[in-house]
């Protein structure tokens, strides 16, 4: 009784060093600023364009990342081919990578000394400190997410359904719109949330593949690092505050998607 | 609608052998069992006729058209699931519905025909309910129903009873027969259950290793088995491997005369309810001691030792088997029984029932002690 108490008071005090206590303390900076001076530094035309170009950036990811989730899912539990299992682990090397490393093979890639990136160059398109290297990069961090929510899920759901629709005279295409979609739709909904978390937050590979540069590839993360860096804390607090807010948003709203994923179930 | 299945194989990628060179001609309007043990290949099979399954080799046809190559969609058959398959996310209407909207046949229609066939098999009022919110009996039903919405030419049924418990499995048996009856569906369905086969099919294909081993109606297979294989499959036997000796068995007091050249092989196959007790008598051939009676509901099975420490299994009636008791001796009649050689091919057939039936009649069977 006494460990259990002990044990259940440490985790507490764990959860208020590591969690509750770097959230409260940014609160309690921003509201030493005062309303009108975070509000201020909020509608800045840098830090807007930072917000938006974040946004913008986790839209296309989320797309993207979606799309060709699923695709890479289903390749790997319903059309297994030879090297599956190797697919199957590369998908989880960037959560293996650090990011910063993540984005310097990037640069490596396609940056403007390289190959590839002279060659876009040449045809007038930047990859690398421009915006299609910052999506490259968070679509690198962001992968395994999907991939990893859907193979389990399709692994246990099975082909049955599938093939039922077959039997009915549904094709391919119906089939998956119909059949193979609502019934992972519980997974794909849970790994969009964990993608556009992930996506608002990147910090470490955009940085090394943006360049930073105000109001053309800085990101709201960016902005926050930079204000920082520059001792404008009233603008470090109140872009934090912000997408520490969507964070929480986007936290609640899994917990809710959890339990009607559930719901549907019982 | 009728099948034909010529030398059909199917080997896996792992190498396994699951249909090997099968062929067979299944009629209009009949119900077929394919029945056997598991790992026999009658689920592959099915799968195969389904089209859920890519044949290795050889041909299948239906109502005379060629569709081992079609993609199951294309096939017209309904198939029922072991599991059921139903839709998880489709309440029961909308699974019945499913296969008639991908015929994209109008809602007016749709909802005449689903609301029919609720009512064939009984589940009116649960239009609304998902598949999780049902027993086991109700999602089979479900599962009948959304196969035969679209009217396919064939049904197909893997282990449609297997998940069910045993009081209810036999209802639905029944009905599910009737239902097939009412409406002249050509059917196969899979079962490892000879109870169930004999029970509703028209027609059973008993399958053995990835090939058949017989096809013919249930009395056929009962009364007739082509191998020791379905003898013991399809009911039970008394099997006894032995040599020709003087053109009779070489089984001590088992002598039973067959026509083979001395010193072949035999399996020799006696089943327990051709093998009746009558009184003890010094003038009676086979005689024997009782090791131990079973009560079996119906009837009770009797094992008994012969001279030579044979052992022997009966199935007696009732008002028999109450007086009998361990180490009783009595004496055996043989009313019928089957040799194969070493091939496992039938040879001789020897039912002397007629004399059998006779001298049986000197003694009353309640007194046979």
């Amino acid at each position: 009784m006494n460990l259990r108490i002990g044990l259940s008071s440490f985790t507490y005090l764990w959860f208020l060093l590591m969690l509750f206590g770097p959230i409260g303390a940014l609160i309690w900076s921003a509201y030493g600023e005062g309303a009108s001076a975070l509000w201020r530094e909020l509608l800045r035309p840098e830090a807007i364009f930072a917000l938006k170009l974040t946004l913008l950036i986790t839209a296309i990811v989320v797309v993207l990342n979606t799309l060709f989730g699923i695709l890479t899912a289903l390749l790997i539990v319903r059309h297994p081919f030879p090297g599956v299992t190797i697919l199957n682990t590369i998908v989880d090397l960037p959560f293996a990578v650090s990011p910063v490393i993540a984005g310097f093979m990037l640069v490596l890639l396609y940056g403007p000394n390289s190959l590839i990136g002279a060659f876009t160059g040449q045809m007038g398109f930047k990859i690398i400190f421009a915006l299609p290297g910052m999506i490259l990069a968070t679509l690198f961090v962001t992968f395994p997410f999907m991939v990893r929510e859907l193979v389990p899920v399709l692994q246990e759901a099975g082909t049955w359904q599938e093939q039922a629709a077959h039997m009915l005279g549904a094709g391919n295409w119906t089939t998956f719109w119909h059949v193979t979609l609502p019934s992972i739709r519980g997974g794909i909904l849970y790994g969009i949330v964990l993608t556009v978390a992930r996506s608002l937050g990147e910090f470490g590979a955009v940085l090394v593949v943006s360049g930073n540069l105000i109001k053309q590839t800085q990101s709201a993360t960016l902005y926050v690092y930079q204000a920082a860096a520059d001792f404008n804390s009233a603008g470090a607090y109140s872009v934090s505050i912000l997408l520490c807010t969507i964070s929480v948003i986007i936290l609640v709203l899994m917990e809710t998607l959890k339990k009607y994923g559930e719901g549907k179930r019982a | 609608m009728s099948i034909e299945v010529r030398k059909l194989s199917k080997i896996f990628a792992d190498g396994h052998r699951a249909v090997q060179d099968v062929s067979f001609e299944l009629l209009e309007g009949e119900m077929t069992a394919f029945l056997g043990p598991s790992g026999g290949g009658k689920t592959t099979m099915l799968r195969m006729i389904a089209g859920l399954e890519t044949p290795s080799s050889g041909e299948i046809y239906l109502s005379g058209r060629r569709v081992d190559y079609l993609p199951p969609q294309e096939r017209q058959i309904g198939f029922v699931f072991q599991n059921y398959a139903l839709f998880k996310h489709m309440n029961v209407f909308e699974n019945i519905a499913f296969g008639l909207r991908v015929q994209k046949r109008n809602s007016a229609y749709i909802r005449e025909r689903v609301s029919e066939l609720l009512r064939r098999v009984d589940l009116k009022g649960l239009e609304q309910r998902l598949p999780d919110q049902l027993s086991g009996g109700q999602r089979q039903r479900v599962a009948l129903a959304r196969a035969l919405a679209t009217e396919p030419r064939l049904l197909l049924l893997d282990e449609p009873f297997a998940a069910i418990d045993a009081q209810l499995r036999k209802e639905l048996r029944a009905w599910v027969r009737n239902l097939q009856k009412e409406m002249g569906i050509t059917s196969i369905f899979v079962t490892h259950d000879q109870q169930e086969a004999l029970e509703i099919a028209d027609r059973i294909v008993v399958f053995k290793q990835g090939q058949v081993e017989q096809l013919g109606t249930p009395q056929e297979v009962y009364n007739s088995p082509q191998t020791p294989f379905v003898a013991g499959f399809v009911g039970e036997i008394n099997r006894y491997q032995t040599g020709v000796k003087n053109g009779f068995t070489d089984l001590g007091v088992l002598k039973f005369p067959i026509k083979h050249q001395d010193g072949r092989n035999v399996i020799v196959v006696i089943r327990p309810e051709d093998v009746s007790l009558v009184p003890w008598s010094a003038q009676e051939d086979i005689q024997a001691m009782v090791l131990q009676t079973t009560f079996l509901g119906e009837f009770f099975k009797v094992d008994l030792e012969l001279a030579d420490l044979i052992r022997i299994t009966a199935h007696v009636p009732k008002s028999q088997g109450i007086g009998l008791h361990p180490k009783d001796r009595v004496a055996l009649r043989i009313k019928s029984f089957k040799t194969f050689d070493g091939l496992s091919q039938l040879e001789t057939v020897f039912d002397p029932t007629r004399r059998a039936v006779q001298e049986e009649s000197i003694f009353p069977v309640g007194e046979a002690v």
